[in-house]
């Protein structure tokens, strides 16, 4: 089984870090859900013998749950702005995600999984359990502001 | 290039460095280990735990158990004068007192019945007069006091050795409280304090049986001040037998009560127990 974890960690560590850190922008934060969500997959023999694509969604559910956690942690709340400063300052090289930072949260998650997993609306609607209609509603808006932002950028 | 594919880029710009995901790997493997074995002692001081509880329970109870039985005794099918049967249930104690099995204690002289201190004077041979700290430190043991008690003499009534040991040892405080002869408006107690030792051999020794046709008979009071329970069965209206059985001694109150309490009798022996202390 420890060769199978090896396996899904190669194949899917990346794209879980990237969806999270589209999500929380924030490296140690990313890193946390990343190792949580993979301890959770860790020996977990009944995960590990599904498919690699229901391994993968089943990843993403966990990962975005995390994430949503830690975002609504008080404590979270509080050291938002340091860790802004401490983020835009370690990332100066990454400029090429500036303009996503001020996508609303809400839609960040739906708009990753549609457009850069190429999830459909429905399953979408599974993975951050929301309703087909609030989820196509926020990909439409979260379009809307994105071509705001990389208009802006230009 | 369209907004969708600027942002697919902006995306792919995020990456997890390949020596980080490997560390990132290890540290997770690490942590679930970490995790697992927290876990285990978790679950282990639970276990150990649980079973420290249960043991307490069970060694509370039988605690409490044993100390109800060594006073109350069931006694199966015995039968009166009719030849109708009956359960009855008798009041005693099989408490083992340890003490100072050579005390030299002076040997009352004679066994006349006593009911009062009247004609009972310090230098009489045929009582054995003591105090309570002579008794205490002669036997090497601790007597309940009682605060209501004025006169705090105690008869040496009866000691009975085997091979030279203390094997048996009753005491006798006819009217502690100075309660006036043949008078209805004091309450008179006579108390009774028995102990049995390792030594003692005599199964008549059964210290005091009240036999009674009914637990139910049996009242129960609780003494706040020595955290102790107390047996109380009425011989009639004026008259209560209280027991009680502390620090494997037995003392059998003897409560003659006044004509106001006969109304409400327990409240006259609560207040009697309420004033022992140890």
């Amino acid at each position: 089984m420890n060769k199978r974890f090896d396996e899904i960690y190669n194949l899917y560590s990346k794209d879980i870090y990237r969806l999270i850190y589209s999500y929380l922008f924030n490296i140690h934060d990313t890193e946390d859900v990343l190792q949580k969500s993979f301890i959770k997959l860790y020996k977990n023999n009944r995960i590990l013998s599904l498919s690699n694509e229901d391994i993968k969604k089943w990843l993403l559910k966990i990962s975005i749950n995390e994430a949503k956690d830690i975002l609504k942690s008080p404590w979270k709340k509080i050291i938002t702005l340091l860790d802004k400063d401490d983020d835009i300052s370690s990332n100066n090289t990454n400029s090429l995600i500036e303009p996503l930072k001020n996508i609303p949260e809400n839609y960040r998650i739906p708009l990753y999984l549609h457009y850069y997993e190429g999830y459909s609306i429905k399953e979408i609607a599974i993975l951050i359990k929301k309703t087909e209609s609030a989820v196509k509603m926020r990909i439409s808006r979260g379009k809307e502001k994105l071509k705001i932002e990389m208009e802006k950028d230009l | 290039m369209n907004n969708l594919e600027k942002y697919k880029e902006c995306l792919n710009s995020i990456d997890l460095e390949d020596s980080r995901k490997d560390y990132l790997k290890k540290k997770i493997i690490i942590n679930h280990e970490k995790k697992k074995k927290r876990k285990n002692i978790i679950y282990s001081l639970v276990i150990i735990f649980s079973i420290f509880l249960v043991n307490l329970c069970i060694a509370h109870a039988d605690t409490i158990k044993n100390s109800i039985n060594k006073v109350i005794t069931k006694v199966i099918n015995s039968s009166n004068s009719n030849g109708s049967n009956f359960d009855y249930y008798k009041i005693e104690s099989d408490a083992i007192k340890e003490l100072n099995y050579d005390a030299n204690l002076r040997d009352p002289k004679c066994h006349k019945p006593i009911n009062n201190y009247e004609g009972i004077s310090d230098d009489d041979e045929c009582y054995s007069l003591y105090s309570y700290e002579e008794l205490e430190k002669e036997l090497g043991i601790k007597l309940l006091k009682n605060d209501l008690f004025k006169d705090n003499r105690i008869i040496l009534n009866k000691v009975s050795r085997v091979d030279e040991k203390i094997a048996y040892i009753k005491l006798l405080m006819p009217n502690p409280m100075e309660g006036k002869k043949n008078s209805n408006k004091t309450t008179d107690v006579f108390v009774e304090i028995a102990m049995r030792t390792k030594y003692n051999e005599n199964k008549n020794n059964n210290i005091w049986t009240s036999i009674l046709s009914s637990k139910e008979n049996i009242r129960e009071y609780n003494i706040k001040s020595i955290n102790n329970k107390a047996y109380g069965t009425a011989n009639n209206k004026f008259t209560q037998n209280v027991f009680i059985l502390h620090d494997d001694i037995i003392y059998r109150l003897r409560i003659s009560l006044n004509n106001d309490s006969l109304d409400n009798p327990d409240k006259e022996v609560q207040r009697i127990l309420d004033a022992f202390y140890y």
